[in-house]
């Protein structure tokens, strides 16, 4: 019996620790800054973040519905409403409530995001960005501090199109010296965001001379293109010649989104970065992780909560052996 | 068979407890942790002193907290009147003068670690990423450097800053934007 309350005292210690031991923050903090998720046409869905002043200070808070877009070098922008024309706009499907507030230092408010999706509202993806932003501060060089939470809306039932074009930017520029780093514009002709997973192989008619490959996790959205840096790496310097690049784009499952094969020259040798300086990148799998295929799709892993599931079982469990022993000790 | 009845009565009110104290706490836990969760933070600007023939720099610290591995901040300047440059300001009127006076050149950011560079310096407006996470952060702090060209041929403000029409200062806002895919 004092064994068990002992376990339980610890367990209930366990507890307090982890609701104290969270990390120390100081400033604008965002919980559940990403909405992912599946919905129909015709419906209405509401989401929730917390936003909190961790700071010292009070805080003045803008909660405001942009547009989602990127850029060559940006993997995302929260785009004033008059500049998102995309087709693939969320924009004027959400609403965020309430769209201003006061905090005092270590205050928090819950805000709701809805999303009503028209009946009509098609194929694919709809993509916006909830900009949650202080006040500017200070003088002379003064600061905005901002959470941009993504919104990416999977139209249930649609027609989801992944769909590419990969531009060479600098394939067959020669820099002295420099081993062979390039750069690919991806463009997404689909309907729909992924994640991508980059493959570039320089070739001598079958013969692979150097090999790349780059994963993001940020996803391209329809509409918009990225930039990514090819580093090429290989057993032996290039000698001049003429080559041929590859370039394979897959989505996060692996699935081919769309290839090209580009004619290069280089006039003179070209160095090429070492095996073991530039280690790759595992393929992205095609089998989803156990844990998460058990999940719905758009659910985020909340490890915390999985964790504490398992310790809840556990303890039980141990509290039941408890009983069952000193049930047994007494009947002896 | 009463004592054991009591045992398990118990045991079954110990088992009870447990579990309604693992749901508040895992309850309590998730409450503050659903992932993504991501704090930033700037420290209260500098003033920036600027000095005709160099490039004018202030520092601040910026901190960030995240739970998951991947994360970015970026810095851009949102504000068309400015569009990267610092822009002749009233303090008293709280306004930009109506037919700004800017700066030459546009300021440019950075964020560094104490062991170094690990964002790229970008110019504003537009700017892009200043720091680039592959790692859960527990309030990392970095160093915000500001830096702006200044020439010779640049406004000296000797306005009172009462109205729009006297800058006394030069003015830019940075956005600092944290996300997390």
């Amino acid at each position: 019996m004092k064994l068990a309350r002992v376990i339980i005292a610890l367990f209930m210690g366990l507890c307090l620790v982890l609701a104290l031991g969270q990390p120390a923050l100081a400033g604008l903090r965002v919980v559940g800054a990403k909405i992912e998720a599946e919905v129909s046409p015709g419906s209405s869905n509401a989401y929730e973040m917390n936003v909190g002043n961790t700071s010292d200070a009070p805080m003045d808070i803008v909660v405001e519905v942009r547009g989602y877009a990127t850029s060559a070098t940006n993997s995302f922008i929260a785009l004033e409403p008059e500049k998102d024309t995309s087709q693939y706009s969320a924009r004027k499907f959400l609403t965020a409530s309430p769209s201003s507030f006061h905090l005092e230092p270590g205050e928090s408010q819950d805000i709701v995001v809805t999303a009503k999706i028209p009946a009509d509202v098609g194929d694919g993806g709809r993509y916006a960005i909830v900009f949650i932003h202080t006040m500017p501060s200070g003088t002379g060089t003064a600061t905005i501090t901002a959470i941009a939470a993504r919104v990416l809306l999977t139209i249930k039932g649609s027609n989801l199109i992944h769909d590419s074009e990969v531009t060479p930017v600098s394939l067959g520029d020669i820099i002295p010296g420099e081993p062979l780093q390039r750069l690919v514009t991806i463009t997404n002709n689909g309907n729909h965001h992924y994640k991508p997973y980059i493959q570039g192989t320089l070739r001598k008619g079958d013969k692979i001379l150097a090999t790349a490959s780059i994963k993001d996790d940020w996803p391209i959205i329809p509409g918009y293109s990225r930039q990514f840096q090819l580093n090429f790496v290989g057993e032996a310097s290039i000698p001049a010649g003429e080559y041929k690049v590859n370039i394979e784009v897959k989505d996060e499952s692996g699935n081919l989104v769309t290839e090209g094969t580009f004619p290069v020259e280089f006039t003179e040798k070209q160095e090429v970065l070492p095996p073991e300086k530039a280690p790759l990148p595992p393929e992205p799998s095609t089998a989803a992780p156990l844990i998460t295929a058990l999940l719905p799709p758009s659910t985020a892993i909340n490890w915390p909560v999985i964790v504490g599931a398992i310790a809840a079982v556990v303890i039980v469990g141990l509290l039941i052996v408890i009983f069952l022993l000193l049930r047994r000790k007494r009947a002896h | 068979m009463y004592e054991w009845r009591r045992e398990l009565t118990k045991f079954a009110r110990l088992i009870a407890i447990g579990v309604v104290v693992t749901v508040l706490c895992v309850g309590a836990v998730s409450r503050v942790t659903a992932s993504p969760a991501i704090d930033i933070s700037v420290s209260a600007a500098k003033a920036i002193t600027l000095t005709p023939g160099i490039i004018s720099t202030a520092v601040d610290t910026i901190t960030v907290t995240c739970d998951t591995t991947t994360w970015k901040v970026t810095a851009a300047d949102a504000d068309a009147t400015t569009s990267g440059k610092m822009t002749a300001y009233a303090t008293g009127a709280a306004a930009y003068d109506p037919t700004p006076a800017k700066l030459a050149s546009a300021m440019s950011v950075k964020a560094t670690t104490a062991t170094g560079a690990i964002g790229a310096e970008v110019t504003l407006p537009a700017g892009g990423d200043i720091l680039t996470g592959s790692a859960v952060v527990d309030a990392q702090a970095y160093t915000l450097t500001f830096s702006q060209p200044v020439s010779y041929l640049d406004v000296t403000l000797t306005g009172d800053g009462e109205t729009n029409e006297a800058p006394n200062t030069y003015r830019i806002v940075v956005t600092f934007t944290g996300s997390s895919p």
